[in-house]
């Protein structure tokens, strides 16, 4: 692997000043789970100044405020997926950080690195949407929160300037009631890229009425998505058999509208429509009785 | 009284400390004194002329000692086993994407990287011929020796197939087809060559299986003397049979640019160069038809297929051979006409893998029969039962089976036994009866004979040599070249000699492989280095003994009768001696207590032309049972367990035979779901070049569960009485799996394909969802 320079840093303000100081692109490392392998055997990287910020301790570890989680940008998929917070608040994105690759993999991938790299099939991703999570990103020293969904524009890119770094991944905190699905559909059981996720969050009143529903599909479309529209299909209602079945319909004809027929049209739509209806009737157990 | 014996023990591995603590060398381990590195540049042509290669800029390059194309090859330009068509340097063309035009050797890796960038060529395209059916409708000939592009053809015939077909009461007819496979061996081909700096010598070390072949590749290409090439292969990290021509053509390079340069030179391919250049499985289709009658005796089989060849020749009538004398499977059926062509493409080369033209063909036959089965109304156990081959019959080849326990009958009933298959094939068939049920569960069976060893395409020169030296200290010494692959021959062959000599197993040792200590020896394929190599150890252990009795005869005089070896002890009349003392009774009278052991396999009776007689001189019996969940929603298979009954003779070592068979099912169960090269029929490029994209079953995709079950018959046709087990342990698990995710969905014989992965089940999956609302909205207006 070629590089221009290594440096490392051990926080985030010596980060912008290397940053500031670099001269050239710049790579930022963190987990290297996607930089090593990337610049393995070709010269992608020989022009840039590699800054390493998977030594800065304020980027590593996940705490909480009233209303939220923030999760440390170089904080491993294994500690997200293991942190107690996590499993507590936000349960969906443990079980989607411990879906992603393999233990070696999870042990040193971080959940900033996994949205930087913007991969489409990135395992946490339909999680993070459906949850509303935000990102903290600086640049300079200046911090700003967009919503996780809004940083990306195609597969592998983001509007993320060379000098900005995601420093924080902000998780609105889930009330007990909140109940949810993750299902990850890979071709083996570990170490595999998702052919596709579903990633369901909702709430009910004690009647049996939706008050809030999100649903997405992962690894399928160019970026992360919500959908305001399917959302809006079950909130107000008790929903039944045939909503459930009407919802999955929507979500997987979404596919075609949104990434257009392609080859893996053919398989992915009946699997998001019947996974869906899967995770919904397994959601909707005891109100569809 | 049943005396102890060596044999049937599961003696611990003698490179078991070495592979576990690290100190065993690979090839890639190997660093020498003034060592150059190198690397392989390849084409960048499916198919074309080489007009030019161009290295004057890459020899200028940093670090660089030496570049060399074809044309630096003094002899021979081509190599083979069998049929020598594969340039080890492509010099007037390209026939694949893994051809080599050149290669650089420079003082470190980083150095030859950079300077093989540049490197190119000009090229005059030709053509792509990415599938046998384009090549043999082309009229361009990728081979002129093969102006059609065939490069092998093998039938059997018993019978009238075609009567019986007419005459048949219940017929299946179909098609299979069956994709390349990847070796997948952990460690990616590497090779060192040394030179001699007294004479045009070179010793080569590296991870390869055949190393005899190779030295006379080397002798024919390079013009040295075979005794002045000297291979010791290196501690290898996997190979399934394909360290064998792909390791040889980069010895061939490597030991080019060592004499060349007199420095010792290295190549260590990537696992990308490894898979780009490599060998695979034959990718091959099947057109199959089976007539039976009314009470489920099978009474007809017909069974062409064509197989993939690749750009060279390679294996691919041997394998043909085996598609179509063992594709037939192991029943007892009269007419039969099995047919297999080999077509030259512009594709990898297809050659040795583990199976050798079976695991496709036992896919196709099971999976076939299992349609004729529900045809008939009977389970996939009733009629197997029904047809498969007992003791004394003839088998579908022509072989009269009396000279062993024929015991696949009994392999079949252990296998099915260990997964309850007959009780669960009957529930599964009813739960899966409900529309509701979206997780379906399926047992599948499958069975198989194999022949040992090469087979009647190889009679006359099937042989296997030992060297076998007693020492002064009584240690006995064996030098043997079938090489060591990762499944405990060396051990086994210890056995065998401890068991020949009838003396404890310490007192043998082993020399490193070297083909300058041992005696040229077929290599260590076609599962036959316990059978071959068991021939030849008895063979020198009979010679040895004679010496030790010559000289105990000039001490105790030529009337001391029978001797008999056993338990470390010697006796005759009534002397009772310890081994050892034998031994310095033989040294004392100047005897040389060594021996060079030779076996042949006998030449059966084949006739080639009808296709007809004996295609082996013996036969494996091997049952694989599997049961599976597959998921309606997402096309996803899940092998809940299974199990691997065989019969491989006399079990030499109980814990190795049954690592080969745990091996062996996780071998059959990544070829029938997941791997996939993603080979493109229209530009013959394989995509997925790595194991990030080229998926192997995992430890969590691999039940705890499977079963290996041995049940040996020692074979009175081999000396220890064991057979083969290597490629046994891995042909009939794909058709298991198989078999089940066909039961499980309801309908035998769907699946037409390797692999079928999550895309092939979910199709068969939406039928069913289709046929379900159809019959639901039917059901609906009857109803109403």
């Amino acid at each position: 692997m070629k590089i221009r320079n290594y440096i490392q840093v051990k926080t985030v303000e010596a980060f912008h000043e290397a940053a500031k100081a670099a001269d050239g692109p710049i790579t930022i490392l963190a987990g290297g789970t996607d930089v090593l392998v990337n610049g393995r055997e070709d010269d992608v990287y020989k022009d840039c100044t590699v800054i390493d910020i998977f030594p800065v301790e304020a980027l590593h570890g996940v705490c909480e405020t009233e209303n939220m989680l923030l999760i440390g940008a170089c904080t491993t998929h294994e500690a997200i997926s293991h942190d107690p917070l996590v499993k507590q608040y936000a349960p969906i994105l443990a079980e989607a950080c411990g879906a992603v690759g393999s233990l070696q993999t999870r042990n040193r991938a971080t959940i900033g690195g996994n949205l930087a790299n913007a991969s489409p099939a990135a395992d946490t991703m339909s999680a993070l949407a459906v949850l509303h999570a935000e990102l903290v990103i600086e640049r300079d020293g200046e911090a700003r929160v967009e919503p996780m969904t809004a940083i990306f524009t195609k597969p592998y890119k983001t509007n993320l300037a060379q000098n900005d770094l995601i420093t924080t991944i902000r998780v609105p905190k889930q009330s007990p009631n909140v109940r949810y699905d993750y299902v990850k559909v890979g071709r083996r059981k570990v170490l595999s890229i998702s052919r596709m996720t579903v990633a369901t969050l909702l709430e009910m009143d004690n009647n049996g009425v939706v008050t809030r529903f999100d649903m997405t599909v992962g690894a399928t479309f160019p970026r992360p998505m919500l959908f305001p529209d399917i959302s809006a299909m079950l909130v107000g209602k008790r929903p039944s058999e045939q909503d459930i079945i009407g919802v999955a319909k929507a979500l997987s004809d979404k596919i075609p509208e949104i990434a257009g027929i392609r080859k893996s049209t053919i398989y992915k739509q009946p699997v998001c429509r019947n996974i869906s209806e899967r995770s919904l009737r397994k959601l909707f157990a005891d109100i569809l009785k | 009284m049943k005396r102890p014996s060596t044999l049937g023990k599961n003696i611990e591995r003698i490179d078991a400390w070495a592979k576990a603590e690290g100190t065993a060398q690979y090839g890639a381990d190997i660093r020498l004194n003034n060592m150059l590195f190198c690397k392989n540049v390849y084409s960048e042509r499916a198919h074309a002329k080489l007009l030019a290669v161009h290295i004057g800029e890459a020899e200028k390059m940093p670090g660089v000692v030496k570049v060399v194309t074809g044309k630096d090859i003094p002899g021979a330009k081509m190599f083979g086993e069998l049929f020598r068509d594969q340039y080890a340097l492509a010099c007037d063309r390209v026939r694949y994407f893994g051809d080599v035009i050149a290669v650089v050797a420079a003082e470190t890796q980083e150095q030859a990287n950079e300077a093989a960038k540049r490197i190119y060529a000009d090229y005059e395209d030709l053509p792509v011929l990415a599938s046998p059916k384009m090549a043999m409708e082309s009229d361009i000939a990728i081979n002129p020796e093969y102006p059609d592009n065939i490069c092998g053809e093998v039938h059997v015939n018993k019978g009238d197939s075609e009567a019986a077909l007419k005459e048949a009461e219940v017929i299946v007819k179909t098609n299979y087809k069956t994709h390349f496979v990847e070796h997948a061996y952990l460690e990616p081909e590497s090779v060192t060559a040394v030179p001699s700096p007294m004479r045009d010598e070179v010793t080569v070390y590296g991870s390869m299986q055949a190393p005899y072949n190779a030295r006379i590749s080397i002798h024919r290409m390079l013009n040295i003397p075979m005794s002045q090439i000297i291979f010791k292969p290196s501690t290898v990290g996997g190979s399934f049979g394909g360290k064998i021509e792909t390791a040889e053509a980069n010895a061939i390079r490597v030991s080019l640019i060592a004499l060349l340069t007199k420095r010792p030179a290295q190549v260590t391919l990537t696992r990308d160069e490894s898979i780009r250049e490599s060998y695979k499985r034959h990718p091959i289709e099947f057109d199959i038809e089976i007539g039976a009658k009314k009470d489920g005796t099978m009474t007809a089989l017909r069974m062409l297929s064509i197989l993939d060849a690749g750009a060279y020749i390679n294996m691919s009538p041997p394998v043909a051979y085996k598609t179509a004398v063992l594709g037939v499977g192991p029943y007892n059926v009269d007419n039969v006409h099995s047919c297999s062509t080999a077509v030259l493409t512009n594709n990898n080369h297809t050659g040795s893998m583990r199976g050798f033209g079976t695991p496709q063909s036992i896919f196709a036959l099971e999976n076939t029969i299992d349609t004729l089965a529900a045809k008939l109304g009977m389970t996939p156990t009733e009629f197997r039962r029904k047809n498969l081959l007992r003791n004394g019959d003839v088998s579908p080849c022509g072989h009269l089976m009396d000279f062993h326990e024929v015991s696949i009958v009994e392999v079949m009933e252990k296998a099915a036994e260990a997964i309850d298959f007959d009780r669960k094939f009957k529930q599964y068939k009813e739960e899966n009866k409900d529309p509701k049920r979206r997780v379906r569960r399926g047992v599948g069976i499958s069975t198989s004979m194999r022949g040992a060893s090469v087979g009647a395409d190889g009679n006359g020169f099937d042989v296997a040599r030992v060297l076998i030296e007693v020492m002064k200290d009584a240690s006995i010494h064996t030098n043997i070249g079938l090489v060591e692959i990762g499944q405990g021959l060396r051990t086994v062959q210890m056995m065998m000699v401890a068991e020949g000599m009838g003396v404890k197993l310490d007192r043998v040792t082993l020399g490193e492989t070297d083909t300058s200590r041992s005696p040229a020896t077929g290599a260590c394929i076609a599962s036959r280095g316990t059978m071959l190599g068991g021939g030849a150890i008895a063979d020198a252990c009979r010679s040895l003994k004679l010496i030790l009795n010559q000289g105990l005869s000039m001490k105790y005089g030529d009337d001391i009768g029978e001797v008999t070896y056993e338990d470390d002890r010697v006796r005759f009349g009534e002397y009772d001696l310890s081994f050892d003392e034998v031994v310095d009774i033989a040294y004392g009278y100047n005897l040389t207590p060594a021996a060079i052991g030779t076996y042949a396999i006998p030449i059966t009776d084949w006739d080639e032309e009808k296709g007809y007689g004996e295609p082996f001189y013996s036969y494996t019996y091997s049952c694989h049972a599997a049961e599976v969940e597959v998921d309606l929603d997402t096309g996803a298979v899940h092998v809940v367990k299974m199990a691997g009954c065989h019969d491989p003779g006399r079990i030499i070592n109980p814990q190795f035979a049954e690592g080969q068979i745990y091996g062996g099912l996780t071998m059959g169960q990544g070829m029938a779901l997941i791997e996939d090269l993603g080979h493109s029929d229209k530009t013959a490029a394989i995509s997925n070049l790595n194991f990030n994209n080229y998926l192997l079953p995992t430890a969590m995709d691999v039940p705890d569960t499977n079963e290996p079950i041995l049940n040996g018959h020692p074979d009175p046709r081999s000396a220890f009485g064991g057979r083969s087990l290597g490629e046994p342990a891995t042909e009939p698990a794909a058709a298991a799996i198989a078999c089940a995710v066909n039961m499980a969905l309801g309908k035998p014989g769907a699946i037409k394909e390797l692999p079928f992965n999550l895309e092939r089940v979910m199709e068969i999956a939406q039928e069913i969802d289709k046929q379900r609302d159809v019959d639901a909205a039917s059901a609906a207006v009857d109803k109403a």
